[in-house]
């Protein structure tokens, strides 16, 4: 399968300020070393509790902010990221070679007029429709807004695409001039996707599409979901808390805790078998619709840490059942433990290959 | 089989708004049992909470309650609470019947400290006893010599309120410096109830909680307050209203476990109001289900999961994703409650739909013993 993400250690810290002279005194590491590879075509799951940074690495990858430290390869030829992992590799790390490469491929490090042609390539639903589409717009303006940033279309042709993609949805041509305050929830975040596919781009992020509307109008989006991803040929991440939802939808599923992944492997495989305690813990929470199984819980006490003092050693060792000597001092890395063909990436020191 | 703890009979609530009459309940009939936890189930704006903040006489304007009866069985006696007069209704919040609310952040006021909010339930609903305790800590302290002309003029002051809570003078001594330290009295015994309650949840530090503010407390601490607060007096009747919609799933289940766990202690009834199907096959004992504004179903956990019988609830189990699955939906929106649908509500997206649907309301029936249904396909004519 081909790449179409990868991502290699990237960190998105936010500044604390305070004082006279609003000094930085701390950061909230949101986003602390995370290397991941999307591949194209896939719909990639990432889960994980309120706070661990899941919105900040979508918006990180599609440098909607800049990170700290970190590479992004976004649909980088092969031969070339062959070439930039074996400059990395090599002794003269500071080679111009390498910053060439750097500079014509490595996302974090483009600037405005490159990031905008490569804007179109991806998009971002957002969380509450009734938040992330201006109240003031038209529907016809808020749909047709990338086309017309972008250059794509205009006048007649502008309107036609418009409606062509309204009704693909599911709108139809007589709401065209009306405001998203009209609309149902369900029909509002129909048209915060209508908007986002218009300039089709190759990589969607989801964050969170789902969790602003009902149970049956949920079933309804998931389904228009995987309809556009056939349909486009679209590459999703799939930013969620809700577990039941990325189980259905997701083809390989990342979980994250505090700023780290902890656990990444193919949705059967994770959901089937979760070998990090974390991912074992938030697995057996989720309540199964079905009154006859009674799934033992594994107790997970206390609260998510603060991301400004990260625990030393394994993030998850003061909540950890498990947790041994190891786990306080040493941090541990993610490691393949899974057969050839099926990868499944642990960082959990109890957990040998 | 258990007596009825309360009877929700016919119950018809409006919202009178610029747009028109919201016929948001209209007929509700339900009935809760001692020592159960019955959920209820829909969607947005089917009337949950309202049908919760109905039992406490708490419709906020411009809705009313416009009809119906809501009997509630308070020691021995058998009481309608539509019938009652505010004062008594004060009494009986917080004490028989209590809340927990949607968002704690919101159910918490932001400018008062945890324990000035928690030690408003004890100052409104346990005050005599509470009193009582003072002062038997100040005979105490007066036999032991402690204390002497000071105490004296405390237990004279404590005396006083316990007879005449009020009483202009003492209203007027709580105003002058130094005097009124001697409330400092009760706000110790105060505080040690309420440690004892946090306790009881299992709120980690609880001594450093109270002196914080809630905007000081993550999601979780925040709503453990809010149970806090409705447990604070062992009510007999406690209404859930999606507790747990804000908190993350292991947050989730720290909670529900919790409210499980408190409710086989107190032997209180739960109402559970709730979107969530997994959350009621894992805690509920009944379930009801509800749409636009009425219940469509009513059943044991069991019977509503392996056969349900209302099309509404076949469309809402089916909904829920599962690997494997198709997406299933059910077809439309949710109606405007305005203008509802004549007949049954849920025939314009009902796929069972018959000509007598559009006409007739259909009516609550018995289709197997403990199983309701109101449905013309059941013969609810």
């Amino acid at each position: 399968m081909k790449t179409l993400i990868e991502v290699a250690g990237l960190k998105k810290y936010y500044p604390i300020t305070g004082g006279v002279f609003k000094k930085k005194i701390a950061d909230v590491k949101a986003v602390d070393g995370v290397s991941l590879s999307i591949f194209k075509g896939e719909c990639f799951g990432l889960v994980g509790e309120s706070g661990c940074g899941k919105t900040t690495f979508g918006k990180t990858v599609i440098r909607l902010l800049k990170p700290n430290a970190g590479n992004i390869f976004f649909d980088v030829p092969s031969d070339v990221r062959e070439e930039i992992k074996k400059l990395e590799k090599s002794n003269n790390a500071d080679s111009s070679r390498l910053k060439n490469l750097r500079k014509q491929y490595d996302l974090s490090t483009f600037k405005r007029g490159k990031l905008k042609k490569l804007r179109r390539k991806m998009q971002i639903v957002y969380q509450d429709p009734s938040t992330s589409l201006n109240p003031r717009m038209l529907i016809k303006d808020l749909v047709g807004e990338p086309l017309k940033v972008h250059k794509i279309a205009k006048g007649r042709e502008l309107r036609e695409r418009v409606v062509e993609m309204l009704e693909r949805l599911g709108l139809d041509e007589n709401q065209l001039y009306r405001f998203p305050h009209e609309f149902s929830g369900g029909q509002r975040q129909r048209i915060a996707i209508a908007r986002a596919i218009i300039t089709q781009p190759t990589f969607m992020i989801l964050d969170e599409p789902t969790s602003s509307v009902d149970v049956s109008v949920r079933a309804e989006l998931l389904k228009e979901f995987q309809r556009l991803q056939k349909e486009f040929n679209l590459t999703y991440l799939f930013v969620s808390h809700d577990l039941s939802v990325v189980e259905c939808i997701s083809d390989r599923v990342a979980v994250m805790y505090l700023g780290k992944i902890v656990e990444v492997a193919q949705t059967t495989e994770l959901f089937q078998n979760p070998l990090h305690p974390y991912t074992i813990a938030l697995f057996s929470s989720i309540p199964v619709p079905d009154p006859t199984i009674r799934r033992k819980r594994v107790p997970l006490t206390g609260e998510v840490p603060s991301p400004v003092n990260p625990p030393k050693g394994c993030r998850f060792h003061p909540r950890c059942p498990m947790a041994t000597d190891v786990c306080r001092k040493e941090e541990p890395e993610l490691i393949d433990v899974g057969s050839e063909e099926n990868e499944h990436l642990v960082a959990c020191h109890l957990v040998k290959s | 089989m258990k007596e009825n703890l309360l009877d929700i009979e016919d119950l018809k609530v409006r919202f009178y708004t610029y747009e028109g009459v919201v016929k948001a309940l209209e007929g509700v009939n339900l009935n809760l049992r001692k020592g159960e936890m019955l959920g209820v189930a829909g969607e947005t704006g089917c009337g949950k909470s309202v049908t919760g903040l109905s039992v406490l006489v708490l419709v906020p304007p411009p809705g009313k309650i416009e009809g119906g009866r809501i009997t509630f069985k308070n020691a021995n006696k058998t009481i309608d609470l539509l019938k009652q007069n505010e004062s008594f209704l004060c009494d009986i919040r917080g004490k028989e019947i209590s809340m927990i609310f949607q968002e704690p952040g919101a159910a918490l006021n932001p400018v008062y400290t945890v324990e000035t909010q928690l030690s408003e339930v004890f100052l409104h609903h346990r005050r005599k006893e509470l009193i009582q305790r003072v002062l038997d800590g100040l005979e105490k302290d007066i036999k032991n010599g402690k204390g002497g002309l000071i105490c004296g003029i405390e237990k004279g002051l404590y005396r006083r309120m316990l007879e005449n809570p009020d009483s202009l003078y003492l209203r007027f001594v709580s105003k002058i410096p130094v005097v009124r330290r001697y409330r400092l009295r009760l706000k110790k015994e105060i505080r040690k109830e309420i440690i004892k309650v946090l306790r009881e949840i299992e709120m980690a530090d609880p001594e450093r909680v109270l002196n914080m503010y809630p905007h000081e407390l993550s999601g979780g601490m925040a709503q453990r307050v809010v149970i806090a607060m409705a447990l604070a007096c062992n009510p007999t009747l406690l209404i859930a209203d999606e507790p747990t919609t804000s908190v993350d799933v292991t947050i989730q289940a720290q909670i529900l476990d919790l409210i499980r766990r408190l409710k086989e202690k107190f032997g209180s009834s739960v109402i559970y109001i709730t979107h969530d199907m997994g959350v009621i096959a894992e805690t509920c004992d009944r379930v009801a289900i509800m749409y636009a504004g009425s219940i469509c179903e009513v059943a044991g956990v069991m019977e509503i999961f392996k056969n349900p019988l209302h099309p509404y609830t076949k469309g809402l189990l089916e909904s829920i994703p599962a690997p494997g699955k198709e997406f299933k939906s059910i077809k439309g929106t949710v109606p405007n409650l305005i203008n509802p649908p004549k007949g049954c509500r849920f025939h314009p997206r009902c796929p069972k739909a018959m000509e007598i649907c559009a006409r007739v309301p259909p009516k609550m029936v018995e289709v197997k013993k403990e199983h309701f249904v109101v449905c013309h396909l059941y013969g609810g004519a």
